[in-house]
């Protein structure tokens, strides 16, 4: 077992992740240290972090590949995970202040506090690390030795002096928030903070195109290491995410040769994890476009799409200072996230839509509600109260002192991140079945206000009851076309009615930190959050899946859902990921590539938020399902990460084969 | 639009057929086919994508027979004009010409089916007055950059791509040879919606093979056409 | 943490902050409930509903055939309570796994008769 844990890459994966899931790899691990690593058992059991990280810097083992450009791993046994609190995660650490000055340039010298004595002595554990790394890289036979010790060496002291180097350093810093179970570790803006190096170590005759695209290789495989301990609930999720491309303060259009060159790079190597998110605006030029397309067109689930029109303002809006508003990347998923200044946490918590409903009719006097406008009041009434749940969750949330995350995060010179010592410490959370009451509340408008088919009582009942006496009414509904997602005045309407609701109730919420509450529609636990859910008046039954993001797989074009999309209202703290869901075929991608351009360039006009492709084929998914051995390979999108169909559990597989069918009209949506 | 002015063998748009609304039922729920659209309220809706519509992009009106309805559509592609969108028409011309005429003001883009050329089998099978058809085509092409002009052919092996409509597709296809050319393939998209109209038909079968839509395209390629295939 | 510890860890927390079972009732303008389970919590909760202007008129229990009484209030089974005339605003259910069966049978024969989780309402005071 410990040959496996400690393995970067493997046939294992599947199986790691499982035990590490079910508990079992935290039990064997546990009685391992027991048995051969009392000091460091103990050491966990006892002490702050900071005095564990000193022992996991001094102990952990050192894995130099001979082989590897890089020098990049992670030691199982050492992981921390005595969290005794919410840790934090999903975030990106400040890569750039390392890059630039070393370890000399993050230490604190002036001040004196318990903190900051703390601070310095993981800065301290840090140089015990890279010390041992320099040893063990003496004592090897690596490719490349002496660059690498120079690497090292220059890490305790000074900035980064080349390409390669600078991305030693991001590796470096990457695998030590990992180390500390910090999870879902973001890269943030590659191409721009190692654009200058790029740019001049070309200049000098130092490198060039091809050996830049070399080194990017290497790079994007070295994260792809230790893929099973990296993955949280499902194989993929990693949250390694780089966001390439930005906008400037007129609107222009930045970009840099590493942009296109990663893009290609992460259709080349065909893996679903580093995954891109590709910012765009108005002014994208048309390279970069065909760069992403020809990504997504591949089915590799990269880049994911963030439109700067419609994300910024609001940042701007929520009072972020342009310049960070400017620069912001995402957090594991689709999250706008101050990378290198924030240990926001934004995805806290599922607000999950359809609970305030399905309250309504257990715990509501139904003979009351008399008209849909005092059925949305009730509906309101009910969501205040979820989200008065969803705030306790937040209030109860307790942060470790976490003296490795103040390090690497701009701005914690005199607290620690977990007492506010960053300059970004909000909340978000994601939300689920939006689209699904959206549609129900349509249905019964119609069913029970308008036609009077039906009361509210008989709704109740076949709700509560599954549809088990409803006749061929579910059969009507699950028929009727669904209004959520569509581009007509009444679907968006109610949309940002709800929406509304949203924010009045959270916009002036403050932590306990002083941090606020954002919300977004996209929706990671569209299977896991209906699992005990009753049934819906969509023609859902109960347990079954809610609705993907902000998607609708019975309407025939993408125009209708990316304008619906664009019509909503994201400002006050509606900004926590908005993504359009989607699905088509790998072959009408590849045929209308110029098409799907007009579309994107259309859609960022239009004010879209963000969007992803699921690029796949009904054929091919069913294939995979009953024979997965053929198809080890096939890379799917799941909610905000990319995975090998063959890792992820059967509900999921079914999804997508369900959505795919639907896509390519051979069921009814 | 709904209505045609033929009724081709292949055709994968039967809900399309008739001019009036009908009643279809799918999985086993029933439902219409067609709505009907004041010509405001219909470019009011057409113009929610108006954003997509770079690069040369805009409205189709195909069917059906979209010229068939050039006194509604007429008010219609006035609106569009007004707000400066491309118009493009797919259309098999087996309309009477005044409707052709009134089309050329407002249309930048004709996309002309090409079926059967046969006098009596266009009748037979289609429906059509392959006389009339030929008028049309010829006036079109005389009165449109043909830059701006693409024929469709449907790729049906026992009608179009028959021995003798094929002589004859070449002979009309000669005298507009700059004129591009877009081979399809049949599919079986439409079948659901037969069923959904209780229209028992398999139009695919024995109609299409790969093949023989290769040679006729590999013929056209090398006598100098501009042809390419759109496949479905 | 069982899930019965969690809840009334959860009850503390209100407590401690002032926050009132009555006061939630309210906002849904019930005054007058049913307490579904004789045991802890639903215990717990008459006592927090003693002098306020909700009252409870009974409670009911699986149990009901050996105990006729709880906290002085008469117990009947569901089937007897669902048989009888007896008026409530609501059924507040505080067994922690009778929920769904409980809802499924009241909506059956009293569907306008609303049932409410104590486990689910803890987090919403």
């Amino acid at each position: 077992m410990i040959e496996m844990v400690r393995k970067k890459k493997g046939s294992n994966d599947l199986l790691l992740h499982d035990k590490k899931q079910s508990g079992e790899l935290y039990q064997w691990k546990e009685k391992y240290k027991r048995e051969y690593l009392p000091e460091y058992y103990n050491i966990s059991k006892h002490q702050p972090l900071y005095k564990i990280f000193k022992h996991i810097c001094q102990n952990m083992n050192i894995h130099i590949c001979r082989e590897e450009r890089f020098v990049y791993f992670l030691d199982y046994i050492y992981l921390l995970d005595e969290v005794r609190g919410h840790q934090f995660g999903n975030l990106t650490p400040d890569y750039v202040s390392f890059i630039e000055s070393g370890l000399d340039g993050l230490k604190i010298t002036s001040g004196d506090s318990e903190y900051i004595s703390n601070y310095n002595d993981t800065i301290n554990s840090i140089e015990i690390l890279i010390n041992r790394i320099i040893k063990a890289l003496k004592n090897s036979q690596t490719s490349n030795r002496e660059k690498k010790i120079q690497w090292f060496e220059g890490m305790k002291t000074s900035g980064a002096l080349h390409f390669e180097e600078a991305i030693q350093r991001i590796l470096f810093v990457n695998q030590i928030i990992w180390q500390t179970d910090h999870r879902l570790v973001g890269l943030g803006a590659v191409d721009d903070y190692l654009g200058k190096f790029y740019e001049n170590d070309v200049k000098i005759g130092y490198l060039n195109e091809d050996q830049a695209e070399n080194i990017l290789k290497d790079f994007l495989s070295s994260l792809h290491d230790y893929y099973w301990l990296k993955s949280n609930m499902l194989m993929g999720d990693t949250g390694q995410i780089i966001v390439l491309g930005r906008s400037d303060d007129n609107g222009e259009y930045l970009y840099n040769k590493l942009t296109l060159m990663i893009i290609r790079i992460i259709r080349e190597l065909a893996l679903p994890d580093p995954k891109a998110l590709l910012r765009l605006n108005k002014n994208t030029p048309d390279e970069v476009f065909d760069a992403a397309i020809d990504c997504m067109a591949s089915g590799v689930g990269s880049p994911l799409l963030s439109n700067d029109e419609a994300v910024i303002p609001r940042l701007l809006e929520f009072g972020i200072p342009k310049e960070d508003a400017l620069h912001y990347t995402v957090s594991a998923c689709w999250e706008p996230l101050i990378g290198g200044k924030s240990v926001s946490l934004n995805n806290m918590t599922t607000l999950n839509f359809m609970r305030p409903l399905e309250n309504l009719f257990k715990r509501d006097k139904l003979s009351k509600i008399d008209s849909f406008d005092k059925l949305l009041a009730r509906y309101e009434f009910y969501l205040e109260k979820n989200l008065r749940a969803v705030k306790r969750v937040i209030d109860g949330a307790i942060f470790q002192y976490d003296t490795v995350m103040s390090v690497f995060t701009k701005g914690c010179m005199e607290k620690d991140a977990s007492q506010g010592g960053a300059e970004y410490f909000n909340a978000g959370i994601t939300s689920v079945a939006l689209g699904n009451v959206v549609d129900s509340l349509f249905n019964i408008k119609k069913y029970v206000f308008e036609e009077r088919e039906y009361s509210l009582l008989d709704i109740k009942k076949m709700l509560i009851l599954d549809f088990a006496e409803a006749g061929k009414l579910l059969e009507e509904l699950r028929a009727r076309k669904k209004k959520y997602g569509l581009d007509d005045e009444e679907s968006i309407e109610l949309t940002r009615t709800i929406m509304n609701m949203v924010s009045k109730y959270t916009t002036d919420y403050r932590t306990p930190y002083g941090g606020r509450l954002k919300f977004g529609l996209s929706a990671p636990t569209y299977i896991d959050a209906a699992v005990g859910s009753n049934a819906s008046f969509d023609g859902r039954k109960a347990g079954e899946p809610y609705l993907v993001h902000i998607s609708n797989d019975s309407a025939a074009s993408y125009t209708q859902v990316l304008n619906f999309s664009a019509a909503l209202d994201y400002c006050e703290n509606r900004f926590n990921g908005n993504v359009v869901d989607l699905m088509t075929n790998p072959s009408f991608m590849a045929d209308n590539k110029e098409k799907f351009k007009n579309l994107l360039v259309g859609a960022v006009n239009q004010g879209f938020f963000q969007l992803q492709a699921n690029v796949v084929s009904s054929g091919i998914l069913i294939d995979a399902m009953e024979h997965p051995e053929n198809h080890s390979g096939l890379i799917v999108r799941v909610w905000g990460f990319s995975a090998y169909f063959s890792d992820l559990p059967d509900s999921y597989k079914k999804v997508l084969i369900e959505r795919a069918l639907k896509n390519e009209g051979k069921i009814v949506a | 639009m709904k209505g045609c002015t033929l009724h081709c063998p292949w055709c994968s748009n039967p809900e399309n057929l008739k001019y009036h609304k009908e009643a279809y039922i799918k999985n086993g729920i029933k439902g219409i086919y067609g709505t009907f659209y004041e010509p405001e309220l219909l470019v009011t809706e057409l113009l929610k994508d108006k954003a997509y519509w770079n690069n040369g992009g805009g409205v189709t009106f195909s069917g059906g027979e979209a010229l068939s309805h050039i006194d509604y559509l007429e008010t219609v592609f006035k609106l569009l004009k007004k707000a400066n969108i491309n118009i493009a028409v797919e259309t098999a011309l087996y309309v009477n010409q005044e409707s052709v005429i009134r089309s050329l003001e407002y249309i930048d883009y004709y996309m002309i089916d090409l079926k059967i050329i046969d006098k009596k089998k266009c009748k037979e099978i289609l429906g059509g007055d392959s006389a009339l058809y030929c008028s049309n085509l010829d006036f079109i092409c005389n009165k449109v950059i043909h830059t701006n002009i693409v024929f469709r052919i449907p790729c049906a092996q026992l009608y179009t791509l028959e021995e003798t409509n094929r002589r004859q597709l070449i002979k009309v296809l000669s005298q507009y040879k700059d004129i591009r050319i877009e081979l399809f393939n049949l599919h079986d998209l439409g079948q659901s919606k037969y069923n959904s109209l209780n229209i028992n038909y398999e139009f695919l079968r024995g109609n299409f093979e790969e093949e023989t839509m290769m040679e006729f395209y590999e013929y056209l390629s090398e006598e100098g056409y501009n042809v390419k295939i759109n496949k479905i | 943490m069982d899930e019965k510890q969690k809840v009334i860890v959860k009850w503390l927390e209100n407590e401690v902050k002032g926050k009132k079972w009555n006061i939630y009732f309210e906002s849904y303008e019930y005054k007058n409930l049913t307490i579904y389970g004789a045991g802890d919590l639903g215990k717990y909760l008459i006592w927090a509903l003693h002098n306020t202007d909700i009252s409870v008129n009974c409670v009911i229990d699986h149990r009901a055939d050996e105990k006729r009484k709880f906290e002085s209030y008469d117990v009947y089974t569901l089937d007897e309570f669902l048989e009888s005339s007896i008026e409530t605003d609501a059924i507040v259910v505080t067994t922690l796994d009778a929920y769904e069966d409980v809802l499924t049978t009241v909506t059956r024969n009293r569907t306008d008769l609303p049932v409410m989780f104590l486990r689910d309402m803890i987090y919403e005071l």
